[in-house]
């Protein structure tokens, strides 16, 4: 894994050094956070799988900002695209989760609610 | 995997320094990750529920392949490829949530059927409640109605009664309600025609009756002890005849009045004084209890 990125890091500073110079604007960068806070007020630091991809997603946004400083754009508007996904999935997971427990509650309140009625058909 | 990891590290490496145009054969294992990701996701729920976000995951797909025809195994190609692998696994994700909605949903709709169901039964039993009531306050109704009607006739009785004491005698002994009336009153000496005068006190004696429908009466007469038994028995059951003929007259069920001549039998004083044979000529009237009419 690390020989893999190493060797592309290696590829891409050799094939690409030159052309960076497209301006990443900070639009660029509102994405993936947008999605970040939308994946934390939805609960996705309480739930494993989420917090980690939402880490990752942080991850790659720092790494994005130090890519851009030293202006390897073109880097850095494809590591904001990887936040993005990352925060975007922590933000399903965690979505998933509380509409899963959402409908466990439902149906056993359903389940209550049938036993407590239940008793009044037989006189 | 390890391996495979590091045969796609080496054929990166490989490739990054054959440059690019050398278009290497093997995907990096990013690629391959995200094809295996779309595949599941194509597969799965996401088809049904998410069509969306599966086309846009197919497009991030498309988007990593092309950079692999294009570029090989660069970093391109493996960005693209890691986006596409999420954006795979997102269609999965809220295609899963969906479902899940679809249970909430389910779940609310079967909370309210059983509420209904519940307000059903409630209504019904409250129906049944509400009948119940009005059965119970017709039967109260009726009772009330019952009590008072018994209250009245009791009423009626005891002030017959009284009225009846003021000129004849009435006991209750063993035979029942016996009223003693004088045959001075009634008869004139000798005869059994009843004296119009007697008639008004009669008409209370059959008020009477009239109110205990359920009893039956007997009329029984007697004579004080001189003249001859049979003439006295004779006379002794026409004065009762006559008697019970009038309370028939005056609406006593004739099948519940019988009349009966004892003459001189069972005196109620002694024959040798006047007074004494002035209680001894009477006519009874017996109301028998209704325990023994039961029997």
């Amino acid at each position: 894994m690390r020989t893999t990125i190493v060797a592309t890091l290696l590829l891409a500073g050799a094939s690409m050094g030159a052309c960076a110079t497209t301006a990443v604007s900070s639009e660029r960068s509102a994405a993936p956070r947008a999605a970040i806070s939308a994946a934390e007020e939805a609960g996705a630091e309480e739930i494993p799988d989420a917090r980690l991809h939402l880490k990752m997603a942080k991850d790659q946004i720092a790494s994005a900002e130090q890519a851009l400083s030293k202006g390897k754009s073109d880097k850095a508007k494809r590591l904001l695209e990887r936040a993005t996904a990352d925060a975007e999935l922590a933000l399903e997971l965690a979505r998933l989760e509380s509409t899963r427990a959402h409908a466990k509650e439902a149906w056993r309140e359903v389940k209550e609610l049938e036993s407590q009625t239940q008793p009044t058909t037989k006189p | 995997m390890k391996s495979t990891i590091t045969l796609f590290g080496s054929l990166a490496g490989m490739a990054a320094a054959a440059s690019l145009l050398a278009c290497a054969a093997t995907a990096p294992h990013e690629l391959t990750e995200a094809r295996a990701a779309y595949m599941q996701a194509e597969a799965g729920p996401a088809a049904t529920y998410a069509p969306d976000d599966l086309l846009v995951a197919k497009q991030a797909l498309q988007e990593a392949e092309k950079a692999f025809a294009d570029k090989g195994a660069g970093l391109v190609t493996k960005d693209t490829s890691y986006v596409a692998k999420r954006k795979a696994e997102k269609a999965t994700l809220i295609a899963e949530r969906l479902q899940e909605e679809k249970r909430v949903a389910e779940a609310t709709q079967a909370q309210l059927e059983v509420g209904k169901r519940a307000a059903g039964k409630l209504g019904q039993t409250r129906g049944q409640l509400a009948e119940q009531s009005t059965a119970l306050s017709e039967a109260r109704t009726e009772a009330d109605a019952e009590r008072a009607k018994r209250l009245q006739a009791e009423a009626e009785a005891k002030r017959a009664t009284d009225a009846l004491k003021k000129w004849a005698q009435v006991i209750e002994d063993e035979r029942g309600l016996v009223i003693t009336l004088s045959s001075g009153i009634l008869f004139e000496t000798n005869k059994s025609e009843l004296r119009a005068a007697s008639l008004a006190r009669l008409d209370e004696v059959a008020a009477l009756l009239n109110q205990s429908p359920e009893r039956n009466v007997r009329v029984e007469g007697f004579t004080d002890s001189r003249g001859s038994d049979s003439t006295n028995r004779t006379l002794s059951l026409a004065r009762a005849e006559a008697v019970r003929a009038y309370l028939v007259s005056r609406s006593v069920e004739p099948s519940r009045i019988s009349a009966v001549g004892f003459g001189e039998e069972r005196p109620v004083a002694s024959n040798d004084s006047v007074e004494g044979r002035a209680n001894n000529r009477r006519v009874e009237i017996v109301l028998t209890p209704l325990v023994i009419q039961g029997e």
